[in-house]
Formats: C-alpha cells, sequence, structure tokens
C-alpha cells in the first residue's frame, strides 16, 4: 500500500485493498505502452467544433478574394469622388487603398497567424494540433506568422515545430509541399513580456511590435513581411495554449477589436471552458486535446501523429471507466455505510 | 509622495489602456500611445525578470547560507539557472554533434529546382519514421559528410540540445504523471454516493467514452457504441428505481412517487430520442447546453467582479501593488 494517503477499506483489507494503488499504476502503465505500440488505423467522425477550423482554413482565398474585392470598389468610388474633389486627404486615403490592395494581392492564399503558447508539459496534446494545422496551411499555400504569447519557454518548442513543418510537406501521402522557406513562406517572431498589449501593437503595425525575427533578422527585409503590415492583412488567428487567459486574449484582440476569425486549440481539460465562445461566433472552431489534433489530421490528411497517440487514450480512458464501474459495484453491494475518502 | 505617486501612476496608465478602445485607429495620437505602450511594458517585462531571478536568488542563497532542510535542491536549482542562462548566451555553433542519418535525397523544392538532404537526428541514434525525431533539411551542397549508413550532423546549438533532451522529456514525464493520480481518484472518488455524484457520474462516462473511438475496442467496443441509449438510459432509470425504492421502505412515498415519476420520464425521452444519437452525440450535447449554460453564467459573475476590482484599482481605492498599504 502506497503510503501518506488515508485508506479508504479501514482496518480489515484483502488482497485487493492493500495493494489497489500500486495494482491501478501497473495497469494504467499497462495501458499507455499497449496504446503507444499499438500500430492500427483509427477511424474518427470530425466534430463540428474541428470542422470550423478546417473550413475558415479552406476558405481563406476565397475569403481573400472578397477582400480585394471590397477594396477595389471603394477605390472606384474614391476615384469617382475625386474627380469632383482633389484635396490633400482624399489622394492620402485613395493611395492608401492602393497600397492596401497591393499587399492583400502579394499574397492570394491568405495569411494566418499560428500563437503557439504552451510548454513542453502540454506538448504531447497540443503539438501534434501544432503541426497539423501549419503543415495544412502550407499545403494550401498559406503564409504563416508564428509567435509565442505568454510563455518564454514556448520558443524553442514553437521553432522545433515549424522547421519539422516546413521540411515534412515531401513526406507527406496526401497533400504535399515544397520545402518551405523561412522568412519567404514563413516567419516565426518570438516572444515578446505582455501579450495583450503586444498583440494590439500587432494590429497597428506588426513591424513595430517585433522588428526582428527569432533569428534576429530584420522583419523588414524579409520578402514575407512585403505583404503584410499589420492586422488588416492577416485572414485567420489560431491560438494553440496551454495556459489559462491566453486564448481569451485572442478572442478579446484578434475577433472583438480586429473582427478576424480566431480558432482555438486546447487541451481537452480546458476545453469545454471555450465551448461558449463557439456558439456565440467570436471563434470559428477549435481543436480540443488530443482527439481533435487526430480529427484534423484526418481530415486534412498530415502523418498520424496524435492519431497514433489516441489509442494510449483510448486504453487508458476504457480503464478508467471500468474501474468506476468496480469502484461502484463495490459500493453498492456493500451498502451505504459511511467511509472516511 | 511614497504613498501617492503609484496610485496615480496606475490611474494614468490604467486610463491610458482603456482609452485605446474608443480612440479611433488611424489618428496619430493612437499610433503613438500604442507605440508607447508596447515599449513601456517590455522594459517593464525586462524588469520584472530582473525581479524575479533576484527574488529567485534571494530565496534559495538564504536557503543554501541557512542549511535549511532540503538545501541540496536550492544548490540544484540556482547551478542549472546559471548553465541555462549561459547555454542560451554562448555561440549557437557551440554544441554536440549527433549521429544522423539521412532519409531522403530528392528535388522537393520545385520552385527553385533544388536538392534537399531530408536528415533526421535523435540522441541515441535514428528513426525512419521522421514525424517522430527531429528533422532537419540542408540544401545538399551543405549537406553531412556521409561516414557509412551514418552522418553527423553539424553541431546542435547547446541551448536546443538542453531543451530537446532535457527540459523537453523531464516537463512531460512530470505532467503525466497526473495521468496516474487520476486514474486512482476515478476509482477512489467518482462513486454513485448521492443523486448529484450520480448525475456528475454519468456526465463523466459519456464525455470519457465519447472523447475516444470507443468502437476500436476489441470484441465489445462495437457494441457499447451501438448499445450508447440503452447504457445511459437504462442506468440512469435503474439508479432512479433503486432510490425509489429506498423512499418507499422508508414510508417515504411522495418521494417514492416522484422518483418513480422521474423514472417513467426518462423513459418517454428515451422513446422520443432520435436513433442516431450515439456517445459522441450525447458528448456534443453534454458540452454545448449545460456546460455552455453554466460557463456563461461563471464568464458573467468573473467579469462583473474583475470589473468592479479593477475600477477599485484604477480608483486608488485598492492598492494590491503595494502590499495593500497605504
Amino acid at each position: 500500500m502506497a503510503s501518506g494517503s488515508p485508506n479508504i477499506y479501514g482496518p480489515k483489507q484483502n488482497f485487493w485493498q492493500r495493494h489497489y494503488r500500486p495494482l491501478i499504476y501497473l495497469l494504467t502503465l499497462v495501458c499507455v505502452v499497449g496504446g503507444t505500440l499499438t500500430r492500427l488505423p483509427l477511424s474518427l467522425s470530425v466534430s463540428d467544433a474541428t470542422q470550423g477550423v478546417f473550413d475558415t482554413l479552406e476558405k481563406l482565398p476565397e475569403l481573400r478574394a472578397q477582400d480585394i474585392e471590397k477594396q477595389q470598389a471603394l477605390l472606384a468610388e474614391k476615384l469617382e469622388e475625386a474627380k469632383t474633389n482633389s484635396g490633400p486627404d482624399l489622394q492620402k486615403e485613395i493611395a492608401a487603398i492602393k497600397d492596401k490592395i497591393a499587399r492583400l494581392q502579394m499574397n492570394p492564399k491568405g495569411v494566418v497567424l499560428v500563437c503557439i503558447d504552451f510548454d513542453p508539459s502540454t506538448e504531447a496534446e497540443l503539438g501534434p494540433m501544432a503541426h497539423a494545422f501549419i503543415r495544412h496551411c502550407f499545403s494550401r499555400g498559406v503564409k504563416v506568422l508564428v509567435n509565442t504569447g505568454g510563455n518564454v519557454m514556448s520558443q524553442p518548442l514553437a521553432q522545433n515545430i515549424i522547421s519539422a513543418s516546413a521540411t515534412e510537406g515531401a513526406l507527406m501521402k496526401k497533400n504535399k509541399y515544397d520545402f518551405m522557406e523561412d522568412g519567404t513562406d514563413y516567419v516565426f517572431f518570438g516572444f515578446r513580456p505582455n501579450a495583450f498589449q503586444l498583440y494590439l501593437q500587432m494590429g497597428e503595425n506588426i513591424l513595430t511590435a517585433y522588428e526582428t525575427d527569432y533569428a534576429g533578422h530584420d522583419l523588414t527585409l524579409l520578402p514575407i513581411m512585403r505583404g503584410i503590415r499589420n492586422f488588416s492583412d492577416i485572414d485567420m488567428v489560431f491560438s494553440i495554449s496551454g495556459y489559462v487567459g491566453s486564448p481569451e486574449t485572442w478572442i478579446t484582440v484578434g475577433n472583438t477589436k480586429f473582427g478576424k476569425p480566431v480558432a482555438l486549440g486546447q487541451v481537452a481539460i480546458s476545453a469545454s471552458d471555450y465551448y461558449p465562445y463557439i456558439q456565440s461566433k467570436q471563434i470559428c472552431g477549435m481543436l480540443p486535446g488530443l482527439r481533435g489534433a487526430a480529427e484534423y489530421e484526418g481530415a486534412c490528411g498530415s502523418p498520424p501523429r496524435a492519431t497514433g497517440r489516441m489509442w494510449a487514450q483510448l486504453y487508458t480512458h476504457t480503464f478508467a471507466i471500468l474501474l468506476i464501474i468496480i469502484g461502484n459495484l463495490e459500493f453498492f453491494f456493500k451498502g451505504f455505510k459511511r467511509r472516511k475518502v | 509622495m511614497r504613498n501617492y505617486l503609484p496610485p496615480i501612476i496606475c490611474g494614468v496608465c490604467g486610463v491610458i489602456m482603456m482609452l485605446h478602445f474608443f480612440l479611433p485607429e488611424n489618428t496619430m495620437l493612437y499610433k503613438t500611445m500604442m507605440e508607447w505602450v508596447t515599449n513601456s511594458t517590455i522594459v517593464v517585462g525586462v524588469f520584472g525578470l530582473f525581479i524575479g531571478l533576484a527574488s529567485l536568488v534571494h530565496n534559495h542563497g538564504n536557503r543554501i547560507a541557512r542549511r535549511s532542510p532540503g538545501w541540496g535542491y536550492s544548490v540544484i536549482t540556482l547551478s542549472f539557472t546559471a548553465i541555462v542562462a549561459l547555454t542560451g548566451i554562448i555561440s549557437q555553433n557551440v554544441g554536440p554533434s549527433v549521429v544522423s542519418k539521412p532519409l531522403e535525397k530528392y528535388n522537393y523544392d520545385n520552385r527553385k529546382n533544388q536538392d534537399h538532404t531530408l536528415i533526421t537526428h535523435t540522441l541515441f541514434g535514428y528513426k525512419d519514421e521522421t514525424y517522430k525525431t527531429n528533422l532537419v533539411a540542408a540544401a545538399s551542397s551543405d549537406a553531412p559528410e556521409m561516414k557509412g549508413e551514418e552522418i553527423t550532423v553539424r553541431k546542435v546549438p547547446l541551448f536546443m540540445f538542453f531543451y530537446n533532451y532535457v527540459i523537453m522529456p523531464m516537463g512531460a514525464t512530470t505532467f503525466s504523471l497526473l495521468a496516474f493520480y487520476m486514474i486512482t481518484a476515478t476509482y477512489r472518488a467518482m462513486r454513485a454516493k448521492s443523486w448529484e455524484a450520480s448525475l456528475l457520474l454519468i456526465s463523466s462516462i459519456i464525455i470519457l467514452i465519447g472523447q475516444v473511438p470507443i468502437e476500436e475496442i476489441p470484441l465489445i467496443g462495437k457494441w457499447i457504441m451501438g448499445h450508447a441509449q440503452l447504457i445511459v438510459y437504462m442506468s440512469l432509470i435503474l439508479y432512479i428505481l433503486y432510490a425509489a425504492m429506498k423512499q418507499f421502505f422508508s414510508r417515504n412515498f411522495i418521494t417514492c412517487g416522484i422518483l418513480s415519476a422521474s423514472a417513467a420520464l426518462i423513459g418517454v425521452i428515451w422513446y422520443y430520442t432520435p436513433a442516431d444519437v450515439d456517445f459522441e452525440a450525447m458528448k456534443s450535447i453534454i458540452l454545448n447546453y449545460p456546460n455552455n449554460a453554466a460557463k456563461r453564467g461563471i464568464l458573467i459573475g468573473v467579469q462583473l467582479g474583475s470589473l468592479a476590482t479593477s475600477i477599485k484599482i484604477l480608483s486608488g481605492i485598492e492598492k494590491p501593488y503595494m502590499g495593500g498599504r497605504g
């Protein structure tokens, strides 16, 4: 019997009652190891929350085309107005709209900002969804901006994920893509303190919020930044977070203030906190835990990083349910005696 | 002055932070303000880092100096703080080499018509399944020299080496211990001791099953998935009838009647439940309705509370930044 905690069975104990804790630990280990070693394919239905993230990314070129059309209509309106009024303010406005159209046209497939905000403790759940989402972006030709919000420890993890995803394209069975180049197809900004302020500043001007990328390159010299100035040039935000508060910051800044579609990737235990935001359409979708990551991998045909880990989760959940049933049968058969737990 | 200046600074900064939500974005005032606030927070953040470091050194230094119980752990903490900081400062070219293997060598950058050698590296050899190892790509001209089947990758920066092979496994291991504690907790704590506990129990079982593809469990998986409604509704009805029977023997006939009627009502709901409602659908219903209702209530309450606290802090009624003094 493991020491340090009260015994729930009282003085008279049989073998199970004396040793239930180490036995449960051992069986949990067997479930995890067995699940990790299982190499069978797994079929998963895709939930609405996951489908929301997938669909938003798929529709980005369409959204961008609509945005360009809107700006062109606005430009035509202003040019018409300029025939009767040629004031300096109007000329400035026209120049700004032309500049905006040029920027939008530089990235016709869209631009996504991925906020990788977790440390090694939650990598098992959140790492696969970051990989799958970034690979999906690359396979669709979407430019990817990556930052870390709440914790400096996320930086090397984010660097590992983005560089691996950039090189893995050729190994994918579905949706293959070319080698993605740092500074051209993606950029990793790294970490800056005070996420809320930083995101607000990014909405105004990314170049003043970060100045250099993680490797220290001047952002103004990177080809990818030619078409991106602030949030108006970003089509979607995907926040993958293992911390409390980080997704709320993105919902407030990204969606409420700047009106961009925000999607979340969450550990399963926190996912239930964010379902109200799906209903209120403040987020376009969410990948809840490892299951969400596995569903997303299935939807976009990524290598089965999360799907492989689902077997361990399946065995462990089944074992937990068995234990609940055994515990309750034991409870009922012994009558409703009050026990100290 | 010591009592008045901090609340004034706090109030002014708070009002500035609020103002940006009301100012038009394209004005010079907005842009200047945002830049000033961002730069200020970076400076404050860096000071915060130094204060945190100073506090760590002070606390653990004192424990070592006084030989307090467990002072050896403080020595380890301070040593590794220094080591990890140093690994981040020293050159990127300093670091161990790791044994690697080229996976494939092919032209896969069609846009530039450039060859890349795809190589993997791990601390203890290599694995063919690239998505399980650290994957790097090098232009073929820069690819490391082949020595038989194995190659030696250029130096891995020392900080990344520490991060990948020390911090990552340790962080993951510590967190994964939770799984073992949670499993024993499910056995000890999740028992139908009361009506509320039973509801929690049934909801948690539905969520646990709905979160995994239970139909993949050999022999019984498909049966469980095909009889989701039978399992859930019958568990509920049997439990309620059991409670009703107890009430009957305690001669509480009204409670017994109410419980029996509830069991009948659940039977009616079962009859009208569409046939395609399985564990995943039930999980969605629980998360989208009862969960959302509760969460929304909590969220609104928390936000009203934080609004009241913010107003008190900005107006100087509460001063947590002064340790509650003043």
